[in-house]
């Protein structure tokens, strides 16, 4: 290869199997002004890396953390801890000699000192070893354990030390554990990556400190639910300090159907109508609704339709009448049953058919009593058997008008109480009682109880808390 | 339709740990082995890469009951030659793992692998074999199994992410260079929770061929594991 071509090579930004290098090169790109890493020129290549040094320069110069102008200072502990962008002996000298170790920190090695070997990450000449002080999370060049005999760290190309340079622009700064979002899907990650590059503008180049955010996870429901596309690629929240006092890394992630299912509550009408009931199922008594939703998709998802059961069920008890948006929460569950637990729809139809013949057994009463204790064996599947049982064997005997099938048929019975690994029987359970007040919503039924207890309320419809609302006043524009 | 013969291998462990070499100082794990693990299981069965037919393929598919996190002695080793002091580090764990492994024989296929002599290497196997923790051996079973063509459930299997489009995508090392100098990285597919229900199809675009068991379970190839492949691919 030619000494032309080598250069070349050490200029032009590849992708990797690494995600924080692949969030790196896609900030990188943004800051050359390229729509993606592989079209980064090599004069863009250049001036991008050009911008991040002057702006470590800048940031160094302030010299401490803890004045107003010191976010990026204090940040950059977490990213290349004793570099001499922020290691204390650096900061003792003058400016210009801060900013020579500054350049020469940020300065290609001079080929002759090329190691001869391959870029761990791909494969192009490396240019030298990196440790932790370049790396995020990667193991101190002080130790031998994960690294190739001879070799003093990573072995790594320009342009992949480059993009771990450009990692903070891509991620949410947060002056402790740095959030950055990933995702196989190329189109996502260039979309998130570039606003965040926006965004980061003034943390870094000014070094103001960014906002306070209410959990790491709304941070990427926020991304996905303004993405406009059809995400191909699960999404990937990551976690992690590389600070001295302890490298940390918490990977958190989204599986394609769920964020993609995430993406589309705020885009398809039918769903986005239920979001806002949704947003109050998760809501606690000290955290907005998009917390407690955000939290449960990355953790448990499962809980998303546990919840809704739940908040349904509260209000029942505390109005004696079938909320008013159990029919939207209800839709959600069902699209969420589909189109995130892959559940059959012969299963679903299944459930909704006892989810019907229960409705109709309760509507006949007159008092909410009996659908209290329906509620109550959620709590226990032995009871919630022995209910539907004994009222099976009634409607057997003596089936209500218009009944054309079982109660409960084999199928739905199998659903709900089977205990076999592969079926999700506490999932299908919460499914059922949620179907049920739907059911009873579309009946239009109010038991006699239900409504002396609703004139004592003056508002049936619970406000969204003040967060909630103005994140889904954000999300107007979508 | 003809049948062909494969070796079925299951592995067991109560605790299995698959570190993600990417991040070294920190030590988080995968939701199921990278073919570049189970490949070596077999080779440290058969005694050694060398034993090992360098186009040797497999299918696996991979389920863990359950995970966690505990807390491991870190022995450094430092580079200046000092002793350097063990310290407690915070490790991810899986639980209650079952690894299957289908060693397939199917010559119109070009797929030609010595079952017999696979069986009497895993029953007797020249090293421990292990599943990321060094001190937890796994227990290994072995049986021939017939494999019809035709689409299979993806339930936990471990497949090309060319080939279908459910469960997580992961991109895992496939083989490795016996200097580790360089790693042959390849995407895949995985549900972890082991309940996926699509039919892995036989598609047209897809080069490889794809296999059911008597139980419907889809039976994949993975690309070949063995060093050599990261050694002459590395650019």
């Amino acid at each position: 290869m030619s000494v032309a071509d080598l250069d070349e090579q050490q200029h032009r930004l590849v992708l990797t199997a690494h995600p924080l290098q692949r969030v790196g090169a896609y900030a990188l790109a943004e800051l050359a002004g390229a729509e993606e890493p592989e079209k980064v020129t090599p004069e863009g290549f250049n001036t991008a890396v050009a911008k991040m040094t002057a702006d470590a320069i800048r940031a160094a110069k302030v010299r401490d953390t803890k004045r107003p102008e010191g976010f990026w200072l204090k940040v950059s502990l977490s990213f290349f801890p004793n570099s001499k962008m922020n290691h204390n002996a650096q900061l003792k000298k003058s400016d210009e000699e801060l900013a020579a170790g500054i350049r020469a920190w940020r300065s290609p090695p001079e080929p002759a000192s090329w190691p001869g070997v391959r870029c761990v990450l791909c494969g192009r000449e490396a240019v030298g070893f990196y440790g932790k002080v370049d790396v995020p999370l990667a193991e101190s060049h002080l130790y031998r354990n994960t690294t190739p005999r001879g070799h003093a760290g990573l072995a790594l190309c320009w342009p992949c030390v480059c993009s771990f340079h450009a990692l903070p622009y891509g991620c949410r700064l947060t002056g402790g554990p740095s959030i950055a979002l990933h995702s196989w899907d190329e189109r996502f990650l260039a979309r998130v990556v570039s606003r965040q590059v926006e965004r980061n503008h003034q943390h870094i180049v000014l070094g103001r400190a960014a906002d306070k955010i209410p959990a790491r996870e709304v941070v990427a429901l926020h991304a996905l639910r303004h993405y406009g596309e059809r995400l191909t690629a699960g999404v990937e929240l990551l976690v992690f300090s590389n600070n001295n006092k302890g490298q940390t890394l918490e990977i958190h992630s989204l599986e394609q159907p769920l964020a993609e299912w995430l993406r589309k509550t705020a885009r398809r009408p039918e769903l986005r109508q239920g979001f806002a009931a949704l947003l109050r199922a998760h809501a606690g008594p000290k955290s907005p609704g998009v917390v407690g939703l955000a939290r449960n998709a990355f953790h448990d998802p499962e809980r998303i339709p546990a919840a809704c059961a739940r908040y349904l069920a509260d209000r029942f008890d505390r109005s004696g009448l079938v909320p008013s948006d159990a029919a939207d929460l209800a839709g959600l569950c069902s699209s969420f049953a589909i189109e995130v637990m892959w559940m059959k729809e012969n299963d679903l139809a299944e459930i909704k058919a006892t989810a019907h013949g229960v409705a109709l057994l309760l509507s006949r009463e007159t008092s909410a009593g009996k659908l209290r204790e329906f509620h109550s064996t959620l709590k226990d599947p032995g009871r919630m058997q022995a209910w539907l049982r004994t009222r099976a064997v009634e409607w057997t005997l003596n089936p209500p008008e218009g009944a054309d099938r079982p109660l409960l048929g084999s199928r739905a019975f199998q659903l709900l109480f089977d205990t076999g690994s592969d079926n999700r029987a506490w999932f299908h359970r919460q499914l059922l009682f949620v179907a049920v007040l739907e059911e009873l919503h579309r009946l239009g039924w109010r038991p006699a109880d239900g409504a002396a207890v609703a004139k004592e309320i003056t508002e049936e419809d619970q406000p969204l808390g003040e967060d909630d609302t103005k994140y889904l006043q954000g999300e107007e524009s979508l | 339709m003809s049948t062909v013969q494969a070796l079925e291998v299951t592995v067991t462990a109560p605790v299995a740990s698959f570190r993600n070499p990417l991040y070294a100082g920190v030590q988080v794990g995968l939701p199921c082995p990278p073919p570049a693990t189970v490949g070596g299981l077999l080779a440290a069965a058969a005694g050694g890469w060398d034993a090992v037919d360098p186009g040797l393929r497999f299918a696996m598919a991979f389920h863990a009951r359950g995970q966690g996190v505990d807390l491991e002695t870190y022995h450094p080793l430092d580079a200046t030659g000092k002793k350097a002091d063990p310290t407690p580090r915070e490790r991810e764990f899986l639980a209650d793992v079952t690894l299957t492994v289908w060693l397939v024989h199917d010559p119109d296929q070009r797929v030609v692998t010595d079952l017999d002599l696979w069986q009497r290497r895993l029953r007797r196997p020249v090293w421990p074999l292990r599943l990321g923790r060094s001190q937890d051996l796994v227990g290994v079973r072995t049986r021939l199994v017939e494999l019809r063509p035709g689409p299979g459930r993806q339930g936990a299997a471990v497949l090309p992410a060319g080939v279908t489009g459910f469960g997580t995508r992961l991109r895992l090392p496939t083989a490795v260079a016996r200097d580790r100098s360089w790693t042959v990285w390849e995407d895949y597919r995985h549900h972890a929770a082991g309940t996926c229900e699509e039919q892995v199809p036989e598609s047209t675009d897809w080069p490889e061929q794809t296999w059911v068991d008597k139980e419907g379970r889809a039976v994949v190839l993975l690309p070949p594991t063995h060093p050599i492949h990261a050694e002459e691919r590395q650019p």
